[in-house]
């Protein structure tokens, strides 16, 4: 082995240029960019925690507000039927009503029919039987008699009727 | 067929600049430094800002986080990281790329061709110089440097004789093959955790060595202050002997076998190569760590 002080110093000379390069030229600017993007990194991690907590911020309020919405709707659904079923009452108790009525009506009109038909049935008939007694009696009967007479006997049909 | 095994446990010397001998573990160191370098260099005008990097960026990326996270785990202090991370990538950036340079094909076996008889003149020019200081120190002195300047001179010409001409050098060998390189790299690790040591418990720090609050703690101090020569010596040798140890087994295992059997050595070397890198950055981070912590609090 040859140790030679020239040959230390050489090297020693020769690694302090290496190491001085390699700070400046290497470890500095790559650990500058490690230290930027370390910085990008916290950052980006911030944001997305903000974002995070704004997103649960957000799905609480939506949470919040679909349970105000779900509220909202079965009152309105709930109040909906109970005006409808209050609906629907009051138009079968008009229908029945109006039903009803027309039904009275009908029959009053029925009624009235009716008289009339008689009067009318009556009227023919007193003049058949005018017709008929003059035909059997030969003669003819004042008005106000066989008109009597008629009567008497109509009433009385109308009665066994 | 290989004509024999070259095998040196020294580094050789390529040429001469300047006054200065440059060994092919130099030359390499110098090569691994400017590949280093070039990287940076590259990965700098390639750097962006971006979420997703890729090519080179995303590697250089991928090695200093690593790291980074590396140093960070032991230190658990983010300016203790910032402060100790740039040396301890740098010494595992280089003691790797010098690993696994000392791997490439070619390492060790392209030859460069020295005139090592010049070399020898050159040094037989300078023991004669040391000599002629001796001589006119004292007389005493000169007897014994005649007789070590003999002595080289003999070794000299055996080694002349038996090179007759250019010897065959090769122009690679790993850094960390040569023990110059590996205790520069061992001195480098101690003095920074002195100078680290110093920085954050200023004098207090020299109380681990100097401590007179009672005999048992003055011992442990000379303990302390011998552990701390002993690191260099545990550093340089363990990585250079671990390196050493692999080029050889590699030379051997591919001149008995040259063919698939080196492949499972070269793995081998592999991990020793990434091995080693990493128990030298660990230990001088843990080195480093100790230092800054209050010799009361560990």
């Amino acid at each position: 082995m040859d140790i030679q002080l020239t040959q230390i110093l050489f090297q020693i000379i020769n690694f302090s240029v290496v190491l001085g390069v390699l700070t400046f030229l290497l470890y500095k600017p790559v650990i500058k960019i490690f230290d930027e993007r370390a910085v990008r990194i916290e950052e980006g991690q911030k944001a997305a925690e903000l974002a995070i907590k704004i997103k649960d911020e957000l799905d609480r309020e939506k949470k919040k507000a679909e349970n105000e919405h779900k509220t909202e709707r079965a009152k309105i659904l709930n109040d909906a039927q109970e005006e409808a079923k209050k609906r629907a009452q009051e138009i079968i108790s008009t229908a029945r009503k109006e039903t009803k009525e027309e039904q009275s009506k009908l029959l009053d009109s029925w009624k009235e029919e009716k008289i009339q038909l008689i009067k009318e049935a009556k009227s023919e008939m007193t003049d058949a039987i005018i017709a008929i007694s003059a035909k059997v009696i030969g003669k003819t009967l004042d008005i106000k008699t066989q008109q009597k007479l008629i009567d008497e006997e109509i009433n009385l049909i109308i009665k066994n009727i | 067929m290989a004509t024999g095994l070259h095998i040196s446990i020294s580094a050789e010397r390529l040429f001469t600049l300047g006054g200065l001998d440059i060994t092919n573990s130099m030359f390499t160191s110098v090569l691994v430094s400017m590949l280093l370098i070039s990287f940076a260099v590259i990965t700098k005008s390639k750097l962006k800002n971006v979420s997703k990097p890729t090519g080179i960026q995303n590697f250089a990326e991928m090695i200093i986080e690593a790291l980074h996270g590396l140093v960070h785990g032991v230190t658990s202090d983010f300016k203790k990281t910032r402060l100790f991370f740039p040396f301890i990538s740098t010494f595992f950036l280089v003691i790797i790329s010098n690993n696994w340079l000392g791997l490439i094909p070619g390492v060790g076996t392209i030859r460069l061709l020295v005139n090592e008889e010049a070399a020898q003149m050159e040094e037989a020019v300078k023991h004669s110089s040391v000599l002629v200081n001796s001589v006119q120190a004292s007389e005493t002195t000169i007897i014994e440097d005649a007789t070590i300047l003999t002595t080289d001179e003999v070794a000299h010409e055996d080694s002349a004789n038996e090179h007759s001409g250019p010897v065959a050098v090769p122009i690679f060998r790993p850094g960390t093959a040569d023990i110059n390189t590996t205790i520069s790299l061992a001195l480098i690790s101690i003095i920074v955790t002195q100078i680290f040591g110093f920085k954050y418990l200023k004098f207090g720090y020299f109380k681990k060595f100097i401590n007179f609050s009672s005999p048992i703690m003055f011992f442990v101090g000379i303990l302390e202050l011998i552990s701390e020569f002993a690191k260099i010596i545990s550093f340089a040798f363990r990585l250079f002997g671990n390196i050493l140890a692999g080029e050889i087994l590699l030379v051997v295992i591919a001149f008995l076998c040259p063919i698939i059997l080196p492949m499972p050595f070269y793995g081998l070397e592999l991990f020793v190569g990434f091995i080693q890198a990493l128990v030298f950055s660990l230990l001088t981070l843990v080195f480093f760590n100790m230092a800054t912590i209050n010799h009361e609090e560990h």
